[in-house]
């Protein structure tokens, strides 16, 4: 950007949000140039923090008459590149629109300003609503919850319930070109009930990475909290086995948490460092963390029975060790004592090639000499999974970043030869993805993207971008 | 520009998960310059990949910006204590590093070469002239440890030397001492600042100088304790002077773990009831860096008639009063509405006034109340226990 376009930029930003939310100072554009992964930095020409829907309203205004990219962003943390300004531009940070608006608890929904955290949240519902819960993300408090849905992240009530983004009831969006839509029930009613029975158009903003608008309020679903609950941790020697019964159980709608990490991910938690460990003799291969909800003692128990039966025989042939552990508290604090890198294949895909992909991949992560950590957990009583191995790395050592990069590389293709799709993905895996998926579902993409976004100055690079 | 290996083995380690940014299970704030400016640059994780960027060569010590983020931290540790992975425990330790930096590129904020220039021109750095040091304890007729000896040394610090209006912490200090008959004596007009200041603006020269001072001097005195109402004082004194090349012969303590040992040896008995319903306010240097949050709590709840509230952000949660680090000087405004933060929470508890073991935070609350028109009443421990007595 011209020097003197600029400074006539600035004033404008200046006078739309404030002074004192408007940054070109450069350790701040340096802070919003990269994120944990391995992705490149690229810096942000401004960061700007908007206070209200009516200042989000100038500053895309303002962006698309100058063509300028804005790239929204609240805590950072999205393991995607996500934030990270490929054309530079506005860095929109809503971090003070951080109300919650409305709880409903009749038909239990909350309406949320995207800088609302998991914090926020879990505060506000053990002082208030007791008895509500949220499908809580393994991440940390100070995430949105309004980002985790849209990006299509997932919470500890995934197995039953799917993708947060399934428990959106409604949106506000305000267009790249500054005008403000509702979606769902709350266009045509007082009530963020839901999304049908209209065309849902929310699917022109869900997991489009911001390329499309800015969402200014969410509607997401709460859910009675179980009176009880009950974890168990099952340490398993097959990796077969372990898959097989966890694709019985999913559809069983027994267990409301179950989650399989390798066992260097446990490793990488107790040890706080980032390994590669070698398996000793006799140490397990994976470990099954498991929790049952329920209303009544006699249903927890009933339902107890039910899973240690069907463990006895999926693992009958097998070792297995099972014993009880406390259900996680969430959301946690950052637990890997990594250095200063994060970063994840994490892909949503069938259940039924976890086998084959798992070993190919151990294969791969030997190859690149990372350790064997990871998280797969199926969604929504089996009918898809997430598959997620997982890279904690010294990102000042330009040789381990670069091991990433490759590894990175080589896991998206074996993912998507495995026909699982990578969820928050950077721009290159959503490149990728744009030259391999059907020539007619990228152009409906651009399509959709053109109509609401003509300057293309939302997000740039990301899902529906233009040809280059 | 030398990069000091606190920077280099942590400020690359912090990946950002924001962890710091919250009390843990409260989901409140805990960093007062992040919750004030919002950028990210004003977050501990902010300002370690400052750290990050100045040893990439991408950012310099020379931008005003990046010294303002760098400073307004209060270094209240709190960020240390939300941290769960590393850099836990060290991402102060890597602020202070780049300001150290900063001293040895020459490129201090004005303010604090002002405390510079009246450490070296005052022995304090408060821009107060020496002479007046001392003048805390007129009447009391207090033993000189410059003439004779004493068992125990109270070391009044800076702040309570030069502010008439938060002498009474000092002075109820001493006289509870008195009253327990604890041999004991004051440097008065000798006395100088604990140097802990100019350690925290990155003066490490300054710091050692007077580490190494009043190590001698009350070494000299032959004391075999060292007592403060000033949290900072004691901290630097307790931490970072075993650090220097000299060694100390004697302990170093808060008063508030004196009066509590001395109650609890019977030498100090609260006869008298004190009707107040009061809060208190756990000062970081005393709290985070020391670990002394139930001494005061004891004091406080042995005391006739008291009742004791406590603020949601308690103990290791506490909210910082904004004064230390060299940010009142630098950063008045910041500081106050800081300081302003805590007094609402203090109100909140429906206390009547609000109780800490710094002159520094006292001092801060006393401004802060001023220049947001607030009514409730800040207290120094020692000024309570004295009116049970």
């Amino acid at each position: 950007m011209e020097l003197k376009v600029k400074e006539k930029v600035l004033a404008e930003l200046e006078k739309i949000v404030g002074a004192d939310f408007v940054s070109k100072a450069l350790p701040d554009l340096y802070s919003y140039s990269q994120d944990m992964t391995e992705n490149e930095p690229s810096w942000p020409d401004f960061v700007v923090m908007p206070g209200s829907v009516e200042e989000v309203q100038g500053v895309l205004r303002l962006a698309n008459r100058e063509k300028i990219p804005v790239v929204p962003i609240v805590g950072g943390a999205n393991i995607g590149g996500l934030t990270i300004p490929l054309k530079g531009g506005i860095c929109l940070d809503l971090k003070r629109m951080d109300r919650l608006i409305e709880l409903n608890d009749k038909e239990m929904y909350a309406i949320l300003e995207p800088g609302f955290t998991f914090g926020h949240l879990r505060r506000y519902l053990d002082k208030n609503y007791p008895h509500l819960t949220y499908s809580y993300p393994l991440s940390p408090p100070y995430t949105s919850v309004m980002c985790n849905a849209m990006l299509m992240g997932m919470g500890d009530m995934a197995v039953s319930l799917g993708m947060n983004a399934d428990m959106i009831n409604g949106l506000e969006v305000v267009l790249p070109t500054g005008e403000v839509v509702k979606i769902g029930s709350c266009s045509v009613s007082r009530s963020w009930f839901g999304r049908a029975p209209l065309p849902d158009i929310a699917g022109m903003f869900i997991g489009w990475q911001g390329a499309t608008g800015v969402v200014t309020k969410i509607a997401v679903q709460l859910w009675q909290k179980p009176k009880y609950v009950e974890g168990a941790t099952i340490m398993t020697y097959d990796m077969g086995a372990t898959f097989r019964f966890m694709r019985r159980m999913a559809p069983m709608r027994i267990l409301d948490e179950l989650f399989i990490v390798p066992y260097e991910t446990m490793k990488v938690i107790t040890t706080k460092t980032t390994g590669p460990f070698e398996r000793a003799p006799g140490e397990p291969e994976f470990a099954v963390l498991t929790a049952i909800a329920a209303n009544s003692e006699d249903e927890l128990k009933a339902k107890a029975q039910l899973r240690d039966a069907i463990i006895k025989e999926e693992f009958k042939d097998t070792k297995v060790d099972v014993m009880p552990s406390e259900p996680t508290d969430l959301p946690i604090r950052g637990q890997i004592d990594a250095l200063g890198g994060c970063t994840w294949m994490g892909t949503y895909g069938p259940t039924s090639r976890w086998e084959e992909a798992t070993e190919k991949v151990f294969q791969l992560l030997d190859k690149y000499k990372l350790p064997r950590v990871g998280f797969f957990r199926p969604l929504r009583q089996g009918h898809f999974g997430m598959w997620r191995p997982i890279i904690a790395f010294n990102k000042s050592d330009a040789e381990e970043v670069d091991r990433v990069r490759k590894f990175m590389r080589e896991a998206l293709t074996l993912a998507l030869d495995m026909d699982h799709v990578p969820y928050k993905a950077p721009y290159w895996e959503v490149q990728e993805m744009m030259k391999r998926g059907d020539p007619n579902w990228v152009e409906l993409l651009r399509r959709v993207k053109k109509m609401l976004d003509p300057n293309n100055i939302m997000n740039p690079g990301r899902y529906g971008a233009p040809e280059e | 520009m030398e990069v000091p290996d606190e920077v280099k083995d942590w400020a690359a380690r912090c990946s950002r998960c924001g962890t710091c940014k919250y009390t843990f299970g409260q989901y409140l704030p805990s960093c007062p310059p992040g919750q004030k400016f919002r950028l990210e640059g004003y977050f501990p994780s902010g300002r370690l990949w400052i750290g990050r960027g100045l040893q990439e060569g991408v950012l310099s010590l020379e931008d005003e910006d990046v010294l303002e983020r760098i400073y307004t931290c209060t270094a209240c540790k709190a960020c240390d204590e939300q941290c769960a992975s590393l850099p836990k425990e060290h991402i102060v330790e890597v602020i202070e590093a780049i300001r150290q930096m900063v001293v040895g590129a020459g490129c201090l904020l004005p303010a604090h070469v002002v405390m510079i220039e009246s450490l070296k021109k005052n022995d304090n750095v408060l821009d107060k002239p020496k002479e007046e040091r001392g003048a805390w304890a007129e009447g009391l007729r207090l033993k000189d440890i410059t003439k004779e000896k004493a068992d125990v040394v109270y070391h009044a610090g800076d702040m309570l030397s030069f502010d008439p209006e938060i002498w009474g912490a000092a002075r109820d200090a001493v006289t509870l001492l008195q009253q327990a008959g604890v041999d004991f004596g004051i440097a008065g007009k000798e006395e100088t600042c604990c140097g802990g200041r100019a350690y925290e603006i990155g003066n490490m020269a300054e710091f050692t100088k007077y580490a190494e001072h009043n190590i001698e001097a009350y070494n000299g005195a032959g004391a075999s304790k060292v007592i403060l109402s000033c949290a900072d004082g004691y901290s630097h004194m307790k931490l970072l002077y075993p650090k220097v090349n000299a060694k100390m012969n004697f302990e170093v303590l808060h008063i508030v773990e004196y009066i509590d040992q001395l109650i609890k040896e019977g030498k100090i008995k609260f006869t008298k009831e004190v009707p107040m319903k009061v809060t208190y306010h756990d000062p970081c240097h005393l709290g985070r860096y020391n670990g002394i949050y139930e001494q005061p709590r004891d004091i406080l709840n042995s005391i006739p008639g008291l009742e004791l509230v406590e603020m949601e952000r308690n103990r290791e949660f506490s909210w910082c009063c904004g004064a230390g680090a060299g940010v009142k000087q630098a950063y008045p405004d910041f500081s106050l509405w800081t300081a302003n933060e805590r007094i609402q929470e203090a109100k909140a508890t429906g206390a009547t006034a609000l109780v800490t073991s710094c002159p520094w935070c006292e001092r801060n609350f006393k401004d802060a109340i001023k220049e947001y028109g607030e009514k409730i009443e800040v207290y120094d421990i020692a000024e309570i226990a004295r009116k049970a007595i």
